[in-house]
């Protein structure tokens, strides 16, 4: 019996202009996982494979135990999808969808999507076409989240969402990590919203994941140091220098493996260490993938 | 197979199709109480029929392009959120679609046949033309079909119901001209004996059926997976995230990239009232843009630029500002 919900390995998917490269993730149960990338980078694929919505070319897929995409019917049995892109009947209204729904999955909990309702103030008299966009996801989430779902897929729910409606969203998802057993799966171009509710974290770039790591680590390692130069002086040798930035006397060092001792270390070559910056997520995201960049032209 | 999921989702395609189910009996049942009350006249026979074969062919086309309508209309993955395999949701759609269209086509057909037999100025000869055209339709609906769910394409769906419509057309004519059918049309006594009926549906349904069964075994090979990015509706489109200005560019969906076959404006449109514009593929498109002026207000801010009131530490430094990215990425600190 594994405790992964999820395990990609070396899955690789070919388009004619894109490609999905050697992915490799794992997420534990009860985990939860930020999925960080920019348009195009390869998080709907990857999302559409996970649910076995499309073939990998190679590699495996486990989800809940379940080899996908051939058992993708029964591994969704305990798995719900939201993703921004999806769409429900515009002509029948919500309680239409709750009864669909709560028809297939013998575990919808009505008294929980009844509770949803409330929170999310939605009608279920009203028809799918009259709902606004946040209201539209709202109404998915709420559909997926009364099955009672063992792993949440999430692609950038909250895309396209008000501030308020986001708040909302994100609330009830934080709600729903109080289940410890209920590992979650969510993408997004907004790194606030990942930073408020990952434990994990993975960046993916052009059809390549370029990091993956938890959250704490990832926000413990990046520093910006910045330091001012004497004249004559150089800068000392430090790991995981990822760009250096700033003026030739006041250089700016963004690094990647940051330690208390780098500072030690630049005292000791007389350079003087004006501030250590801690970096906020979308800064590391857009270093990281800048840096990549840069890194393959070379 | 799991039967309860595809009864699920077949019983969904009946609830949505539920209104035009309705609609469209309605109608067929008016137009055959119309044409009764005309008391067999032959133009309101013939029209009679032209309206009945026009509501099948019609319903045949919107019921049987659901599939494609579900991938438009961005719903399939809702459908595919659920525990369902591909084979089951194609089934569901195939079976649900004909189920559906056959219901109505039974009914229609029924009340055609009923008027004439109960209503007795109608010439019951013409029940073997009726029934082969009712064939027909139900042949041709099901290569729809089996086209919508094997391309999942909006354009080869239109396309095969066109053909299919004019081939009907043909199909009719034909019949109608020979002599077993024709002559025996306006007689008061069905004429079944003739084998040319069957000889003619077995031609015209074998044609289709080549057709129809290589579209289902592609079908079958080509269902393993899903075709999920719509050619009409690019998501997110990345033209749109390099449009500055632009902060969730995920949501705008790029329509219509057929850009020879496509709804576009034209430029200078006195020199192009052509009815049919054959040779003339203008790819340049015009573009709306709805905005005021004002808020097209554009500055432009380059690389090297000159920096004022810079104090100079040392005489070789051109300038002394630099620029610390801090926490809040909009607030540089100097």
């Amino acid at each position: 019996m594994t405790d992964l919900a999820v395990q990609f390995a070396g899955v690789t998917k070919k388009y004619p202009h894109f490609a999905l490269t050697d992915i490799d993730l794992e997420l534990s149960t009860g985990g939860i996982m930020g999925f960080v990338g920019a348009n195009g980078a390869g998080k709907s694929t990857t999302i559409r494979i996970l649910m076995g919505l499309v073939h990998q070319d190679c590699g495996t897929v486990d989800v809940l135990g379940h080899a996908m995409p051939m058992q993708q019917a029964v591994a969704k049995r305990d798995v719900g999808f939201v993703s921004e892109d999806m769409r429900l009947y515009g002509p029948l209204t919500l309680a239409w969808h709750m009864n669909f729904v709560r028809s297939i999955y013998p575990g919808w909990d009505q008294r929980y999507a009844e509770d949803l309702l409330r929170r999310f103030d939605l009608k279920v008299e009203q028809k799918i076409k009259g709902l606004s966009h946040g209201q539209r996801v709202k109404a998915a989430l709420l559909l997926a989240l009364a099955r009672r779902p063992r792993l949440l897929v999430l692609d950038e729910p909250t895309t396209g969402l008000d501030p308020v409606a986001r708040r909302e969203v994100l609330s009830e998802l934080m709600a729903v990590l109080a289940d410890e057993e209920r590992t979650i799966f969510f993408s997004s171009q907004n790194t606030l919203d990942v930073e408020q509710i990952s434990d994990q974290i993975t960046f993916i770039d052009r059809g390549r994941i370029i990091e993956s790591a938890n959250k704490e680590s990832f926000l413990d390692r990046w520093r910006r140091i910045r330091l001012m130069l004497p004249p004559n002086a150089v800068l000392p040798r430090l790991p995981g220098i990822v760009e250096v930035g700033g003026s030739a006397r006041l250089p700016v060092l963004t690094v990647s493996r940051f330690e208390p001792a780098m500072v030690a270390a630049c005292q000791d070559a007389g350079v003087a260490v004006q501030a250590v910056d801690a970096m906020t997520l979308e800064e590391i995201f857009i270093v990281n993938v800048q840096n990549r960049r840069e890194r393959e032209v070379a | 197979m799991n039967t309860f999921i595809v009864t699920r989702l077949i019983l969904k395609d009946w609830y949505l199709n539920r209104p035009l189910f309705v609609a469209a009996l309605f109608t067929g049942l008016l137009t055959l109480g119309a044409v009764s009350a005309a008391k067999g006249t032959q133009i309101a026979v013939i029209l009679g029929v032209i309206v009945l074969a026009t509501i099948l062919i019609g319903m045949g086309a919107v019921i049987m392009s659901s599939m494609v309508n579900e991938r438009r209309q961005q719903t399939l993955p809702f459908v595919m959120s659920l525990p369902v395999s591909y084979l089951e949701y194609t089934t569901s759609k195939l079976a649900g679609s004909l189920l559906i269209f056959f219901v109505l086509w039974l009914a229609l057909l029924s009340g055609m046949i009923a008027t004439i037999l109960v209503t007795p100025w109608f010439p019951h000869g013409l029940i073997p033309f009726i029934v082969i055209m009712a064939v027909e339709i139900l042949v041709t609906t099901s290569l729809i079909a089996a086209v919508s769910v094997t391309t999942e394409s909006q354009g080869w769906t239109i396309g095969v119901t066109q053909v299919g419509g004019l081939a009907l057309n043909a199909v009719g004519f034909s019949i109608a001209r020979m002599p077993s059918i024709g002559h025996t049309m306006s007689g008061p006594t069905i004429q079944w004996s003739s084998a040319s009926i069957f000889k003619t549906i077995s031609r015209t349904a074998s044609g289709k059926s080549a057709l129809l069964i290589p579209s289902v075994s592609l079908l079958l090979r080509s269902r393993c997976q899903i075709q999920m990015s719509d050619p009409d509706i690019r998501l997110g489109g990345k033209l749109a995230a390099r449009v500055p200005g632009i902060q969730h560019p995920a949501r705008l969906n790029n329509h219509q990239f057929h850009f020879v076959f496509r709804k576009r404006f034209v430029l200078h449109a006195p020199g192009h009232d052509e009815h049919l514009a054959w040779a003339q593929m203008h790819l340049a498109v015009a573009e709306v843009d709805a905005q005021l002026a004002l808020h097209d207000e554009k500055c432009l801010v380059r690389l090297r630029m000159v920096v004022p009131d810079e104090v100079a530490y040392e005489l070789r430094e051109l300038e002394l500002v630099v620029v610390h990215l801090r926490n809040h990425f909009r607030r540089p600190s100097l």
